[in-house]
């Protein structure tokens, strides 16, 4: 199921994170959960912050990246929902 | 090596501070007689100055902070602070008594979601408890606590420091953290006091003692590499602790103050304190010819700076306790060979 673009998805408050050199450690107390994330991960990570929606976050990634708007968008969907399915973020606003 | 092994590895690499421990006080409701720490009549850190310092901590990158005491709990601005911490996207351990635990403050510890909270239990016997920590009731507040917290899905784990006085109830206190459905630690080290005063030296288990503990544990041991890089353990690298009064040391045993966060901010002191840089350049083998001579040298894994500090003044010396805990993880391996003894034993008493 694709997530609709215009979500506007939040880090869960739980969740501890820092980013260190662009990679983001995120520490899940609820989940008891270490989770490292890779340079785009993390990006898109700093974007959850329930202002970006979805397409926004595809948006400035299809930018910094160079990746074409229509493969990050379908990136940052599946990303998104990887997290949302482990607790990691909260989907709505 | 998994990702996060190897990221912590970078991070100590590169100096990162990652991990702080707290205490962010040394008032505490009970008395413990082999407590270590030495409360001063100066001040602790005001609640402005410890949201200031969160800030700094924040800043810096630091991401596991542990709260400790005395006993947190006994800061009427705990929560203030603690939330504060946890808006600021910190991954926080809490070590309390839980002595001072009601169903209304657990919901507020269970609303913070800590990583963990450890708690102290030095006894299976309300007699034994009382015997070592004092106060009233405090076996049985100790559990409440702990229940309190476990009903509202927090992740807690009991902590044993093993002594003469409680060491007969080892297998009862590993019972009652069973029923209970949780971890139970065991560990082995008496701190001298703060202040170098070795007060509890007589409840320190002989290695024969530790042995038969890490037998009973039947935790896997691999040697430590022999190289003259390799360090005894990670001080100075990526942790460090702040005391109530606000002042920096490199960890919980090692005392010798890097700076006062009251004087300059928590970056400097990070990077240029003389302490600091002192560690991260030779706090490797090279620099301990003693161990590095020691036939238990493989065996050893409690050497501390911080203890050898404080018993023989002196950072890259050996110390009574890791010297005897490397006998006793040497005698649980080869139970029918003669157990070597480490050059300390062989000196004069200091």
């Amino acid at each position: 199921m694709n997530l609709p673009h215009h979500l506007t998805p939040r880090r869960h408050p739980d969740t501890a994170f820092r980013i260190f050199e662009g990679e983001a450690v995120l520490i899940s107390p609820t989940q008891n959960m270490v989770r490292l994330l890779n340079v785009t991960g993390s990006r898109i990570w700093e974007l959850l912050d329930g202002e970006h929606s979805i397409a926004d976050i595809a948006a400035i990634l299809s930018q910094e990246f160079e990746v074409s708007p229509a493969h990050a968008l379908s990136s940052v969907r599946a990303f998104v929902q990887t997290l949302a399915e482990r607790q990691l973020i909260l989907l709505e606003p | 090596m998994d990702p996060y092994q190897s990221l912590l590895a970078r991070l100590k690499q590169q100096h990162t501070p990652y991990a702080v421990t707290w205490e962010l006080t040394h008032r505490c409701n009970l008395a413990c007689f082999m407590c270590y720490n030495v409360p001063r009549t100066h001040p602790e850190l005001s609640t402005e100055e410890a949201l200031d310092v969160l800030e700094q901590l924040a800043r810096a990158g630091v991401l596991r902070l542990t709260f400790t005491g005395g006993e947190v709990l006994t800061r009427s601005d705990f929560l203030t602070i603690a939330r504060r911490a946890r808006e600021l996207d910190f991954a926080i351990d809490i070590k309390t008594n839980a002595t001072l635990i009601t169903p209304h403050l657990a919901d507020a510890l269970a609303a913070l979601h800590p990583v963990s909270v450890e708690v102290s239990l030095l006894g299976a016997t309300p007699e034994t408890v009382q015997q070592i920590m004092g106060g009233q009731d405090t076996f049985e507040r100790i559990l409440t606590g702990v229940r309190l917290l476990l009903d509202r899905g927090v992740r807690v784990t009991l902590n044993s420091l093993m002594m003469r006085i409680n060491l007969r109830e080892r297998q009862a206190m590993m019972a009652l953290a069973h029923e209970l459905g949780i971890p139970h630690r065991v560990v082995f080290k008496m701190s001298p006091d703060d202040d170098g005063n070795d007060k509890s030296r007589g409840q320190q288990l002989s290695f024969e003692e530790m042995a038969m503990l890490y037998g009973e544990m039947c935790e896997p041991f691999h040697p430590r590499p022999d190289h003259s890089q390799a360090r005894t353990c990670s001080v100075g690298l990526h942790t460090c602790l702040i005391d109530p009064y606000g002042v920096i040391f490199p960890c919980v045993e090692l005392r010798i103050p890097a700076g006062s966060l009251r004087q300059q901010p928590f970056e400097t002191i990070w990077r240029e304190a003389p302490i600091f840089r002192e560690l991260r350049e030779r706090h490797t083998l090279a620099h301990m010819p003693a161990c590095r001579a020691c036939p238990l040298q493989t065996y050893c894994e409690g050497r501390c700076s911080g203890a050898a500090w404080k018993e023989r003044g002196d950072l890259y010396a050996p110390h009574t306790l890791a010297c005897r805990q490397a006998q006793a993880r040497y005698h649980s391996l080869h139970p029918t060979e003669p157990t070597p003894s480490p050059p300390l034993f062989l000196e004069p008493a200091p």
